[in-house]
C-alpha cells in the first residue's frame, strides 16, 4: 500500500508555541524534554559552544538563566545534571533512530516518524512527538 | 514514486547485504545503493549515524567537519583512534569508517558547514546536520526544500538527545 506523508519546515519548529496550553499538558505525561533541548540549542546559539565539563557551574548557571526565560515553570534544577559531552548509550539510540529514518527514506519503505524523536534521561525512553505538524 | 530505479546490485554486494535484504526487501536495497548522504558534525552522534549508514551500503557518505578530535569526544566517537586528539574529526574518522564497509564511497571534507554554498548541498539526497547553531539548520533545511532532499538534525547533549526530520512530501510503501 502507497501512503504520503507531509513534513513542516525546521523554522515552524523553531517557531512552535511549546507554552500553548494543550502541548503543557501533553508535558505533563511525556515530561520536559523537548523545552531542554531548546534550552540547550539556545546555549549553543547564545555562546557560540556547547556546555563544558571545564566551565560546569557557571553553564548550569547560564542554562538556569535560560530556562527562567523560555521553559519557566516546565523543567525542574535537576534537568541540567548531565548535560556534558556526549553519553554513549545516548548517542546510540538517538543515532539508532536517526539512521533508521533515513533508510527508511532513501528505501521509502515503512512509515517514517513525524517528525521529532526525544529522548528523556529520566524515564530512559524515547518517544517520537508531532511538533508543528498540524 | 515508490518505483524500482533499474539499479542491479553486484554478486559481492548480494551477498553482503544477504541478511538486510532479508529483512527490508531487494528494492529497498536496491534504493539505498544510490543514496549519496552528507553526514555534518562527527561527534559520537555522528559517528554512530555515520556507522549505522555505511553499513547499510548506501553510494556514498561524505563526512563534514571543520573541528578538530577533543578528549570529550572519547565518551562515544568510536571511530577517531585517541591519539588523534587535536586532529581534524572528518579526517580522523575516515580509517575507521572506510574499514566498516570497503563498497561505500567515503569523502572527507574540512571546511565549515556554514560557509558552504546553497549548490553544495544539492549533490546529495539525504543531508544530517550534528552540532549546528540554529540559523545554520534553518538555511540547509530550506535548501533542501528547494530541491526535494530529506533533511534530518540531531544532538546529544549528556543524556539529553534529540532528532528532527523532515522528508517535506514523502512517499512510502507498507
Amino acid at each position: 500500500m502507497k501512503r504520503t506523508l507531509a513534513f513542516p519546515p525546521f523554522q515552524d519548529v523553531v517557531d512552535f508555541d511549546y507554552t500553548a496550553p494543550y502541548f503543557a499538558r501533553k508535558f505533563k505525561r511525556t515530561g520536559p524534554s523537548y523545552v531542554v533541548t531548546k534550552i540547550l540549542q539556545r546555549f549553543r546559539d547564545t555562546n557560540k559552544r556547547d556546555p563544558a565539563p571545564s566551565t560546569r557551574n557557571e553553564d548550569i548557571e547560564k542554562l538556569l538563566a535560560i530556562r527562567d526565560e523560555i521553559g519557566n515553570g516546565l523543567v525542574p534544577d535537576t534537568a541540567f545534571v548531565h548535560v556534558f559531552a556526549q553519553v554513549s548509550p545516548v548517542a546510540a539510540i538517538v543515532g539508532g533512530e536517526l539512521s533508521q529514518e533515513v533508510i527508511k527514506a532513501v528505501s521509502q519503505k515503512e512509515a517514517p516518524h513525524l517528525n521529532v524523536f526525544l529522548f528523556d534521561p529520566v524515564k530512559c525512553c524515547g518517544f517520537v512527538e508531532e511538533i508543528a505538524t498540524n | 514514486m515508490v518505483e524500482n530505479n533499474g539499479i542491479e546490485l553486484t554478486e559481492d554486494e548480494a551477498e553482503l547485504y544477504d541478511r538486510q535484504i532479508r529483512l527490508w526487501g531487494l528494492e529497498s536495497q536496491k534504493r539505498i545503493r544510490t543514496a549519496r548522504i552528507l553526514i555534518s558534525g562527527l561527534n559520537g552522534l555522528g559517528a554512530e549515524i555515520a556507522k549505522n549508514i555505511i553499513l547499510s551500503g548506501v553510494k556514498s557518505v561524505t563526512l563534514l567537519d571543520d573541528k578538530p578530535v577533543t578528549d570529550s569526544d572519547f565518551c562515544s566517537q568510536f571511530l577517531a583512534p585517541h591519539e588523534n586528539v587535536g586532529l581534524n574529526r572528518a579526517e580522523a574518522s575516515l580509517f575507521r569508517a572506510q574499514a566498516l564497509n570497503p563498497m561505500v564511497e567515503i569523502i572527507v571534507d574540512k571546511e565549515n558547514v556554514a560557509e558552504k554554498p546553497d549548490e553544495y548541498f544539492h549533490r546529495f539526497d539525504v543531508v544530517v546536520l550534528i552540532e549546528v547553531p540554529t540559523p545554520v539548520s534553518i538555511r540547509v533545511n530550506n535548501i533542501c526544500r528547494l530541491k526535494g532532499i530529506k533533511f534530518f538534525v540531531g544532538d546529544v547533549w549528556g543524556m539529553h538527545g534529540y532528532a528532527f526530520t523532515d522528508l517535506q512530501e514523502h512517499e512510502f510503501a507498507e
